[in-house]
């Protein structure tokens, strides 16, 4: 703001090289502002949605902002912290299927006694497929209604452990067991036909 | 965190608990180094640890992203137990001080007024009688209702028993010497508590109904609404409530196997009396019809499956049907009597069934 001001006190024809010093200035500053009003945002993002990692939420956050500084027009995002948010989750999901290609590889290697490396490419199959989905929804379907409206609340509406037990007139412990308890039914549901198909085949 | 590995459940199952139990434990944030260093030992314990909370991380992302909430919306009725709650609080504030009947939506069905069932009321009882008393209020109308699917029984303040039948919602004004129940949706089987001075009226639309002691049952479809009597003496008024003197015109006397049929929209047309074999079936989970209306015959299926049906006609949903099937059965029901009928029936749109003649 100041460097600005010099400027057009001085009232001289800007020079090209420091033209572009002051759009680096300008461009840092923008980055200094989203940063500032989104970081901490994002940060409870990451962790609301994906919980506390790993990947860690403010590694992710951070990745997220370089990202969003990396892109040639950071100032045509309508929506930044949209973008942010997308860009996290794409990170986090990323992250994990390194996590699992690495851990298969080292399994095969153990098999194969040292064997080649596993070149495959880590995505073959999708984290949370259509088939993984449709599962999700039938065991979302026969769940107990308390919990369901748990998991809803904190899924869809993002309402805090504490804010779901004001509304339910239950205790923040008997939320976190709900919620324990959905989890570990959906991806029972997940696992459980998944071992039926590698089983069947 | 304590967890032992004991009891019944696979090594799987203690995997994911444990996952679970870790995921969302550390998802509320908070600095703890103790507690990560154990969460980070117990991943790194075994290959499957650290698979199965990756697996979870995503999945519990996954369950925000469009597709799932397209699902879990449509999932997101109000629970019973969180509508008392809201109602709690509205009492508590009632208390505090005037204005508070502002509030108060009496007209409308999702006002926030009391939601509870039975789950609810053993802990309710204390905290209504334990309000101060205000005579010179009206007496604040109760809200019970049932998900899809599911019965309930409530005991009202007079002593009376309801069985509120799935998807259903009655509002009860008991007090200050008033028994007033309005069934608003679906059935309900009342057995009330006999009090000569103090008769007991339930509205429904189209039939208004007056007992002083009897068990009966109230079912309110698309088109029609239907009493039905197990014992004692029931009258039912298409037009206001009953009065006490039989012969009033537009009222009916019923006895014990007696049903009436009301015509919601058409207020003039005189009450059809019937005879009831099987008062309030499903209550033991079988619906019966014999020459029932099909709109009527559909809208209690919709109470016990996921879809809502959309008729293509009014002249459709005058189609008499004979039927009788298992409540849990309801969604098999459905093409049969179609069928019979020689309709068709196709998806309109999410969880909508349109229901029309075949093409030619």
């Amino acid at each position: 703001m100041l460097t600005d001001m010099k400027l057009r006190i001085a009232g001289e024809p800007l020079r090209r090289q420091s033209v572009r010093r002051a759009e680096e200035r300008a461009r840092e500053r923008r980055m200094e502002r989203l940063y500032r009003a989104h970081w901490a945002d994002l940060c409870a993002f990451i962790r609301w949605k994906f919980g506390g990692g790993p990947p860690d939420p403010e590694d992710i956050a951070q990745a997220a902002f370089l990202r969003l500084a990396a892109m040639p027009e950071p100032e045509a995002i309508q929506n930044p912290f949209a973008f942010l948010g997308r860009v996290a989750s794409n990170l986090v999901l990323d992250d994990i299927r390194r996590g699992r290609a690495r851990a298969r590889s080292i399994h095969e290697l153990r098999l194969a006694g040292g064997g080649e490396r596993d070149e495959r490419p880590c995505c073959e199959r999708e984290l949370i497929g259509r088939e993984d989905m449709a599962l999700v929804i039938e065991r979302l379907k026969a769940m107990p209604a308390t919990r369901r409206r748990v998991l809803i609340l904190n899924r869809v509406h993002g309402l805090s452990f504490a804010e779901i037990g004001r509304r339910m007139g239950i205790s923040g412990p008997a939320v976190r067991k709900h919620l324990v308890r959905a989890l570990q039914d959906l991806q029972a549901a997940i696992e459980g036909e998944r071992d039926g198909r590698s089983g069947a085949a | 965190m304590s967890m032992e590995r004991s009891g019944p459940g696979t090594e799987d199952e203690w995997i994911r608990a444990e996952a679970a139990e870790w995921l969302i434990r550390r998802s509320e944030g908070g600095h703890d180094p103790a507690r990560e260093a154990a969460f980070h030992s117990w991943r790194l314990a075994d290959p499957r640890h650290d698979r199965c909370y990756a697996e979870m991380t995503a999945l519990w992302g996954a369950m925000t992203e469009e597709e799932a909430l397209r699902v879990l919306e449509p999932l997101q009725r109000p629970s019973l137990r969180e509508r008392w709650a809201a109602w709690r609080a509205r009492r508590a504030a009632a208390a505090a001080g005037p204005g508070w009947l502002e509030g108060l939506d009496f007209g409308g069905m999702a006002a926030a007024l009391v939601v509870l069932a039975v789950l609810a009321a053993p802990f309710l009882v204390p905290r209504l009688t334990g309000q101060p008393a205000r005579p010179d209020l009206p007496v604040a109308a109760q809200i019970y209702d049932t998900p899809p699917g599911e019965i309930h029984q409530v005991v009202l303040e007079d002593g009376s028993h309801v069985t509120l039948g799935a998807d259903s919602t009655i509002r009860v004004a008991i007090g200050n010497g008033r028994r007033e129940v309005s069934l608003l949706s679906g059935e309900a089987y009342f057995q009330v508590a006999h009090d000569r001075v103090h008769p007991f009226y339930v509205r429904a639309r189209g039939a208004n109904v007056r007992v002083v002691g009897t068990e009966f049952s109230v079912s309110v479809g698309k088109a029609t609404t239907r009493v039905s009597v197990e014992t004692g003496v029931v009258d039912v008024s298409s037009d206001g409530l009953p009065a006490a003197s039989t012969r009033r015109r537009g009222q009916v006397r019923l006895t014990a196997g007696d049903g009436v049929v009301a015509w919601q929209q058409d207020n003039g047309r005189p009450l059809q009396t019937v005879r009831v074999a099987n008062v309030a079936g499903w209550r033991s989970g079988r619906l019966a019809y014999q020459g029932a209306y099909l709109a009527d015959i559909l809208a209690d299926i919709s109470r016990y499956v996921p879809e809502k049906f959309d008729l293509a006609s009014d002249g459709i949903g005058t189609l008499r049907v004979t039927a009788s099937f298992r409540a849990e059965e309801a969604a098999d029901a459905v093409p049969a009597i179609l069928k019979g009928l020689g309709l068709t029936s196709r998806q309109a749109r999410d969880g909508v069934l349109f229901v029309d003649w075949p093409d030619e």
